[in-house]
């Protein structure tokens, strides 16, 4: 049976708005082996090594991918002229281990959404 | 700026080309290990404040990565920054900015090490090698 618009709308509705509470709680009850600071200064350094010296990290947040718990972290690109811009891309740090999860391929990701924002 | 200070002067064209500069990215910072040549030595890793005291006092002032945001004169600016560090004492860093006045800025120690932590203490060394 074809379910009426408007219900298929309230159903969408709802899932987000329990997908944004479960989201909630897990960032208020999971507390990460690794801190958030060092990890953004490891994020930072990663960005400003391989993608561009004016790439930085913003504020993470701490999520799940493939089982794993990560600091998920958007790269944006600087300037002393203007606000950051972005993201031109994200990258994930293992929050139990530190271990920086994202690969080469991502850097030229990056590399291209970043020179195409000019 | 530090290339002239070594007598080594690169054309500013070849230099990006060299280090891979795309705009508005900047250049990878790790980059910076392609100039190395039989003219020039580089170094680039994490270090810690002994090593801007003696770079500069061996006439190899440290090029430094920091979040500009947290030096006073780029106050509220969020952005990431390269300064060449030209000394150091126990309460201030004196720093040359190319993007600000060409003469050197005193900035207080605290400062300068939150800047620099940001970026979890980078910096390269350029020291041009002596003749054979």
């Amino acid at each position: 049976m074809d379910l009426p618009a408007q219900v298929m709308i309230n159903t969408a509705k709802m899932k987000d708005t329990t997908t944004s509470f479960a989201n909630y709680l897990f960032r208020k009850h999971v507390r990460a082996p690794v801190d958030e600071r060092v990890t953004r200064r490891t994020a930072n350094r990663w960005l400003v090594e391989r993608v561009g010296n004016l790439v930085m990290a913003d504020q993470p947040l701490l999520t799940q991918s493939e089982g794993q718990l990560v600091w998920r972290f958007g790269a944006f690109v600087t300037s002393l002229a203007h606000a950051p811009r972005g993201p031109i891309g994200h990258m994930d740090v293992d929050a139990t281990t530190g271990e920086i999860l994202t690969d080469e391929r991502a850097v030229e990701d990056m590399k291209r959404r970043g020179t195409s924002l000019q | 700026m530090l290339l002239d200070h070594l007598g080594l002067p690169y054309a500013q064209e070849q230099l990006a080309r060299e280090l891979d500069v795309r705009p508005p990215l900047g250049a990878p910072a790790s980059n910076v290990l392609r100039l190395r040549s039989d003219f020039l030595g580089v170094t680039f890793t994490s270090g810690n404040r002994g090593d801007l005291r003696t770079q500069p006092a061996q006439g190899n002032p440290p090029i430094v990565f920091v979040q500009a945001g947290e030096l006073p004169h780029w106050q509220g600016c969020v952005s990431q920054h390269a300064i060449v560090v030209v000394g150091l004492d126990e309460q201030t860093v004196q720093i040359l900015d190319p993007a600000a006045d060409p003469s050197p800025i005193p900035v207080p120690i605290g400062d300068f090490l939150l800047a620099w932590s940001e970026l979890d203490y980078i910096y390269a060394v350029l020291v041009r090698s002596k003749p054979r």
